[in-house]
């Protein structure tokens, strides 16, 4: 049990990190983007490629970091891949989503997103392959933290909670201590009258897809540090992070938080109840009771 | 004594929320420095629209708009506060989700003093907003409301404040704050065009009147004139004002 609790809270932080870009571009530009899943991949590969850059540019960048097995060259190759994959989803936006807002409506954006999707996989598939990769072929072995009940955590799992949370908390800081973040929340709120305050709603929308851009990135890290690469890892989590979205409330960034915590507990306790087959249904179960129960979400506003 | 040359001119001005669907029609009107004037008419005569017309809000279609001499004609509305101008709309006229210190923050980030002492003036000015800092936007009264709004759109000092219907949905009690608060902005050398369906009270702080309908000029004149006249109270202002003629 305490085992379950421990793997939907790892899952969760890793899952509240990609849905509160999800959430923050709904909220903002007022359509489901079905491409979000694949920034993680976008993320996730590119710290790859900055990781193998770095360690052959400078070899003691190689070095583990403490008990982990995260390198400085990964940590400082996840911090490009932020700032890349930020970027990237500032230009899908100047390519695709930003002509199309101007000219049809929001379902045509939605059914562009999930082309946009298509295409960022197979681009990624055709870059590096069909095939698995790790970051680091050392084995992390897990800590027994307590013999009964069992609770085992490897240490990577450790690092992966903490910089979720710290990003988290730094978003947090960022949308309620700072003017660039009232006027995130601003735009999202009405936009007319930020624009009268002096607020670029350009500016703005570039800044949601690389806060969102940048936090999918380190959330595929994260993923892929407790799993492994893949190409199709945004398509496996897209429905999780829609559930996270949804059971937080559209357009909340706490919301997305917490309703990242609550799906991850949800799939890791329904192992204990369910087949491990149906473990990629309860996403959807979660999405469905959340609609039966609460229509809006936990944080999220009537429209 | 307002300056008599005109800081804010609207010139032809065709404008309207959808190309080829015009509302105001060929409209023209001034404000002088220090000058309130109040635009007046019944509802869809386009008081909003030139409002917003002029705040970079709709499609202009024909006219011009300078402000001290430059054309700001299609100016962008995030834009219009290098040109000293603000716009109060009428209606969610602040952010209810953020608090009252982040509202004035927030309208602080155009201010070209600095910031924090700008915040403290508006907060001396309106002392309800300093006492009410960490409330949210959306848990303030109406009159806190314009009172905030009013606060935001002159935080950043601007020569001139456009105001949508300040008054609406307020107490009368409230009304007449508003509106002295408004009187007290002018007398400060900033100029006010403010739309109100409140015609009475408008006119009574205002230095001069346009009454438009149909999107048209109709009328313009010396506040006071226009207040006594019969025929403009008989259509425009509900009725004879007692003791007129």
């Amino acid at each position: 049990m305490i085992q379950a609790l421990f793997d939907g809270i790892l899952v969760g932080s890793v899952l509240s990190l990609g849905a509160i870009g999800l959430t923050l571009v709904m909220h903002i530009l007022r359509f489901a983007n079905f491409s979000h899943a694949e920034l993680l991949s976008v993320g996730a590969y590119c710290a790859l490629t900055f990781d193998a850059v770095l360690s052959a540019v400078a070899p003691p960048l190689q070095t583990m970091i403490g008990p982990f097995s995260m390198s400085f060259a990964l940590a400082l190759a996840t911090i490009a891949a932020a700032g890349i994959t930020g970027l990237t989803a500032v230009l899908v936006d100047r390519l695709v989503f930003r002509r199309l807002r101007e000219t049809a409506g929001p379902l045509t954006l939605v059914f562009a997103s999930f082309g946009v999707a298509l295409i960022m996989r197979n681009v990624i598939a055709l870059v590096f392959g069909l095939h698995t990769q790790r970051y680091s072929d050392d084995i992390s072995f897990a800590v027994m933290v307590s013999a009964d009940p069992l609770l085992l955590i490897k240490p990577d799992q450790v690092i992966i909670l903490c910089i979720a949370v710290l990003a988290m908390a730094a978003l947090h800081l960022l949308l309620n201590r700072t003017t660039l973040g009232f006027a995130l929340r601003a735009i999202a709120e009405n936009p007319t009258l930020a624009q009268v305050n002096g607020i670029s709603m350009a500016s703005m929308v570039r800044l949601t897809w690389i806060i969102g851009g940048g936090l999918a990135a380190i959330a595929g890290v994260l993923y892929a540090m407790d799993n492994q690469l893949s190409p199709v890892m945004g398509r496996d989590l897209v429905l999780s992070l829609f559930a996270a979205a949804i059971v937080g409330g559209l357009g909340s960034v706490s919301g997305a938080m917490l309703g990242g915590f609550i799906v991850g507990l949800a799939s890791s306790f329904a192992i204990l109840l369910l087949p491990a087959g149906y473990k990629p249904a309860v996403p959807f179960l979660v999405i469905l009771a959340t609609l039966y129960l609460r229509p809006n979400g936990l944080f999220g506003e009537a429209r | 004594m307002p300056d008599a040359a005109p800081f804010l001119e609207v010139a032809n001005l065709t404008a309207g929320y959808r190309r080829g669907l015009p509302i105001a029609q060929d409209l023209s009107l001034h404000v002088a420095t220090g000058e309130i004037v109040t635009v007046i008419g019944p509802n869809g005569a386009g008081k909003s629209t030139v409002l917003k017309a002029i705040a970079g809000l709709i499609v202009i279609e024909g006219g011009g708009i300078r402000i001290g001499g430059t054309d700001i004609t299609g100016t962008a509305p995030d834009r219009l506060g290098r040109y000293d101008l603000s716009y109060v709309p009428q209606t969610a006229n602040i952010f209810t989700t953020l608090t009252v210190a982040q509202n004035l923050a927030l309208a602080a980030r155009r201010c070209r003093a600095a910031p924090k002492q700008r915040i403290a003036a508006m907060q001396a000015l309106f002392p309800d907003l300093a006492e009410h800092r960490d409330i949210r936007g959306g848990g303030l009264s109406g009159g806190q409301r314009q009172m905030l709004a009013i606060a935001m759109a002159m935080i950043a000092e601007p020569r001139i404040v456009l105001m949508d219907e300040p008054t609406a949905g307020l107490s009368p009690k409230a009304s007449r704050d508003v509106l002295g608060v408004i009187g007290s902005i002018a007398q400060n050398g900033v100029s006010v065009l403010l739309v109100e369906q409140n015609a009475r009270m408008a006119l009574g702080i205002s230095d001069r009147a346009y009454i438009l309908a149909d999107g048209r000029n109709q009328l313009d004149g010396p506040a006071a004139d226009i207040l006594d006249d019969p025929v403009v109270a008989e259509i425009y202002l509900g009725g004879r004002r007692k003791g007129a003629a």
